[in-house]
């Protein structure tokens, strides 16, 4: 005999199942408050952007903004040596690709989705005006799931600065990604003056490294992660990269890293034993290292390695509006 | 081109694929799968983005009917003999793609959030192709009953499993919804289903009682399942657990079951055609090279844990050896419920969605592809595939 054969059976049940949604519905908890208006009235986003114009402006920005690029990503053994990317070197042609989106801040550094890729990873970079160049990624915004790649290189590649203002708060605007297989594009709203906070309208949320334009079709920039949330970091936007330490170097009783400067990164001194060679040379903290022995450092690694392999060593070094030399030597090195 | 001009083109397609399909040995739905490839916007782009997006209701009304087909399993007679068994299987089989596919993906480097959430998307079976391989080839047996049964217990297990670990990634970002909401969320999310599905069961078979035609008997059911589905949108459930349990429910009433069945399975071929060249369309093809070793890692550790668990929950079961030996490999079809999950992920994990989407899309193919084939090769190695509907063998 069937399990719902009896009328009582049946009608117990669906007093269950009416019973179990009432309650379900009662206990749902209310939705979370919407955030705050923001000063400046924002225009309501009201119509859902025709993903064919979306289209249509993305591709006209990938063309033609120099400022959207296209990634290469060449997916590199972590234990190569950095140095290699010294020399201008064409990517093999069984190079893999996968097509990212990054745009351009500043004269340095593309900000791109290359948090996925090794730091040192090369790059094949494509503006949107067809011009390729060679890159490596030189860090990770890990809180931002981003990451800066620098061009490298000869000739050295001139970049488009970055000129356009952040956008008005509230300004409306769509994510764009036509290479995503079933989403193409997400209605936002701007919030703030940096462009910081992200609302989405839509119920598919931005991806990480989705370039972000006005209705108008201006690049507003690109789509970052804060604490885990999408927000988007606008051109121009200051980019502060984690920093980054070479291992200690005993025999000179300093440690070097990479930090955020006024004119980019920059190698400093970021610790100096007491007692070691760097220390009664009269090395501080925060002491900025130009050049090793004549050489310009514009790499922690290539500083790190030159200092792992010399017995003595000419730092000259930058330190507020002064540059000097100071020689080190390692046979002075004082016990830890 | 306009919905209507789509969706014709799609369905003469769908009816060269499946003659295509037969000539060369090849499931019904592997035909429909790569017409559908060819025809959407990877290749030809006959049928577009828009296309696929207009005709996103057709799909839907698809699944839903399908998993209520599988939902009528679940006779409580049927299920008191195989219930336990299905269940130690499925548990067994599900566990196993999870563990091997966790363990690769962590061993290959990927943060511990994407390794689990892959795990967890690995560990589900298709289950509209599946039952399409089932009903092409008219198999009946032990391991089809199995099948049918671990098909729907297996996409309720994944449900579950991915509310749960999505809840507690939540948790543990500090991102998103209060642990009362994340509970609340699962257990709204399984048994407020099942409560609709059963009301809406229990709708269907008080009213079919009253009905003579067949052919209002075909619109009730059809009103019935499209209702429970919107329904369940609208109140924030699962759709896929709804329409089983209306299945489930109408299967244990003492309504026209098989009636009702039955005049659900007229619609089945053009829906179902449809269904599967749109599923066709939306494959990412372009994915596919771009597969790498992170996906081939998962595509293999998803199939050994599969097959390798069911084996070892099989082989000390009552069961004949062919059913023992077959079983795992008919279970490895991915699809709808992979992708929807990946739209879940992209919704509540947006940093790390990128890395997931890709590999289950990429690997979704390819399983999409040779699930079926497999499927239906130990179907007939099992002896439960009628000889006349065999491929011929020359």
């Amino acid at each position: 005999m069937p399990l719902l054969a009896s009328r009582r059976t049946r009608v117990a049940s669906a007093t269950a199942s009416v019973a179990v949604l009432a309650v379900g519905l009662a206990l749902k908890p209310a939705a979370p408050a919407a955030p705050p208006p923001s000063e400046t009235p924002a225009p309501i986003l009201q119509e859902v952007v025709d993903r064919r114009e979306a289209d249509a402006v993305f591709r006209r920005m990938r063309d033609t903004a120099p400022q959207v690029l296209r990634f290469a990503a060449r997916l590199t053994p972590v234990d190569v040596p950095l140095a290699v990317w010294s020399d201008w070197e064409p990517l093999p042609p069984d190079t893999r690709t996968r097509e990212r989106f990054g745009v351009i801040n500043g004269a340095r550094f593309v900000l791109g989705d290359v948090a996925d890729l090794d730091q040192g990873a090369g790059l094949r970079v494509t503006l949107g005006d067809g011009r390729t160049f060679e890159g490596r990624v030189t860090s990770r915004f890990q809180t931002r799931g981003l990451g800066t790649v620098e061009v490298i290189g000869a000739p050295p590649l001139d970049l488009p600065p970055a000129t356009r203002a952040a956008p008005a708060a509230g300004t409306a605007a769509f994510a764009a990604a036509p290479h995503e297989p079933s989403m193409v594009v997400a209605p936002v709203l701007l919030a703030g003056f940096t462009g910081r906070e992200l609302l989405t309208t839509s119920a598919l949320a931005p991806l990480r490294g989705m370039p972000v334009f006005t209705l108008q079709g201006e690049l507003a920039g690109i789509v970052a992660v804060e604490g885990g949330r999408p927000c988007v970091l606008t051109i121009g936007a200051a980019t502060e990269p984690e920093p980054v330490d070479a291992p200690p170097e005993p025999r000179f009783g300093l440690s070097l890293g990479l930090r955020a400067g006024p004119d980019g990164n920059a190698v400093v001194v970021t610790a100096v034993a007491p007692g070691g060679a760097a220390a009664r040379a009269g090395l501080r903290v925060n002491d900025v290292v130009s050049a090793l022995d004549g050489v310009e450092v514009t790499r922690l690694e290539d500083a790190a390695e030159r200092l792992k392999r010399a017995d003595t060593a000419a730092l000259t070094i930058v330190r507020g509006s002064r540059t000097r030399t100071i020689r080190l030597s390692s046979q002075g090195r004082s016990t830890p | 081109m306009n919905a209507l001009l789509s969706i014709g083109l799609i369905l003469l397609a769908a009816l060269i694929a499946g003659h295509l399909a037969q000539r060369i040995r090849l499931p019904e739905v592997t035909g429909y799968l790569v017409m559908g490839a060819l025809i959407g916007p990877a290749a030809l782009d006959v049928v577009t983005h828009d296309n696929l997006e207009a005709l996103q209701l057709l799909s839907e009304v698809a699944l839903g009917l399908i998993l209520f087909s599988i939902g009528t399993i679940f006779e409580a007679g049927t299920f008191r003999a195989i219930g336990p068994r299905v269940a130690a299987i499925t548990a067994a089989e599900t566990a196993g793609a999870f563990v091997l596919v966790v363990t690769a993906m962590l061993l290959l480097g990927l943060p511990g959030a994407v390794a689990v959430l892959l795990g967890v998307i690995a560990m589900e079976t298709a289950p509209a192709t599946t039952l399409m391989v089932i009903r092409e080839y008219d198999s009946s047996g032990p391991l089809t009953d199995s099948l049918l049964a671990l098909l729907a217990i297996n996409n309720m297990i994944v449900l579950v499993t991915f509310g749960l670990v999505s809840a507690m990634l939540m948790l543990v970002t500090g991102s998103g919804a209060s642990a009362y909401a994340s509970a609340h969320a699962i257990v709204w999310g399984i048994f407020g289903s099942i409560a609709l599905g059963v009301l809406a069961g229990l709708l269907l078979d008080a009213w079919a009682r009253r009905v003579k035609e067949p052919g209002e008997l075909m619109t009730l059911s059809i009103g019935t399942v499209l209702l429970t589905v919107g329904a369940a949108r609208a109140l924030g459930l699962s759709p896929l657990v709804a329409s089983l349990a209306v299945g489930a429910t109408i299967a244990n009433a003492p309504a026209q079951t098989e009636l009702l069945a039955a005049q659900l399975r007229r619609t089945d071929p053009p829906l179902y055609a449809a269904f599967f060249v749109l599923a066709g369309a939306e494959l990412p093809v372009a994915l596919l090279p771009q597969i790498g070793i992170t996906g081939l890692a998962y595509a293999v550790m998803r199939s050994i844990g599969k097959i390798g668990g069911t084996w070892a929950a099989v082989r000390r079961m009552p069961l004949p050896v062919p059913v023992r030996r077959q079983l795992g490999w008919c279970l490895l079809s991915s699809s709808s419920l992979a992708i929807g999950l990946t739209i879940q992920v992209r919704h509540q994990f947006p940093a790390i969605a990128g890395q997931v989407t890709a590999v289950v899309l990429a690997a979704v193919i390819v399983f999409e592809i040779v699930g079926p084939i497999l499927a239906r090769s130990a179907l007939i190695r099992a002896g439960e595939v009628p000889r006349e509907s065999q491929p011929l063998v020359s």
